[in-house]
């Protein structure tokens, strides 16, 4: 009997010293908390974007779609989108855009040199741009379906 | 990234969307296929007045050309990567 409580009392105690150390951290950050704590790290509305971010991006931190363009403000930012156009988000398949896609001068086709734009109908329906992938390499193969 | 430019469909006509959706379902392909009818697009790349299929071409970041119209080892994507 001895030996049972032996066993379990040290588990026991490590639940009792863990919760008595939580809500010692909990009084703690509340007493100390700011505003400012609370609006880098509070996502009100609950779409990847802090109240902070939300501020910044000039987005609505009680809407999640602030363009109403169907893209969450969140996943609109980690494509590289601005959540404040509806006519610019992500391509549905996730492709994110790259935001130097507007500073790319051509120069032409040879090697060393920066090719024209070009958009071409996707397997989505969706018109892509090439320099939408402007910030990373693009490994492009021609093919035929025969 | 990846991207596949079909230039022609079974019949000989530009790729349709529903050619390159199945395409892509076919091959489990995520990323983008690309109609490119009559490889107007892939013209640019060439070496010479022929196409021999497949052929690549390899962009480093703003889109400026590394490889035209040939293949990429692993040290060229490696090379390339930002």
């Amino acid at each position: 009997m001895s030996r049972s409580i032996r066993q379990f009392s040290l588990p026991l105690l490590l639940v009792l010293l863990a919760g008595s150390s939580c809500d010692q951290y909990s009084r703690d950050r509340d007493s100390s908390q700011s505003d400012e704590f609370s609006s880098q790290w509070v996502d009100s509305d609950g779409d990847g974007l802090s109240d902070d971010e939300e501020s910044t991006l000039g987005t609505d931190d009680e809407s999640v779609d602030s363009d109403g363009d169907g893209w969450e403000d969140g996943d609109e930012a980690d494509a590289g989108t601005d959540p404040m156009d509806d006519d610019e988000h992500p391509y549905s398949l996730g492709w994110g855009i790259d935001p130097c896609r507007s500073d790319i001068d051509a120069t032409g086709n040879g090697v060393g040199q920066v090719t024209a734009d070009f958009e071409l109908l996707s397997q989505t329906g969706e018109m892509v741009r090439l320099y939408d992938f402007c910030g990373r390499a693009v490994f492009m193969v021609t093919a035929a379906f025969w | 990234m990846v991207i596949s430019l079909m230039g022609e469909n079974n019949s000989g006509g530009p790729p349709t969307e529903s050619d390159l959706a199945s395409w892509a379902t076919q091959y489990g392909s995520s990323h983008p296929v690309l109609a490119d009818p009559n490889f107007a697009v892939t013209a640019r790349f060439l070496n010479s007045n022929t196409i021999a299929l497949p052929t690549a071409h390899l962009l480093t970041t703003g889109a400026e050309v590394v490889i035209r119209d040939g293949w990429a080892s692993n040290s060229d994507l490696s090379g390339a990567l930002p």
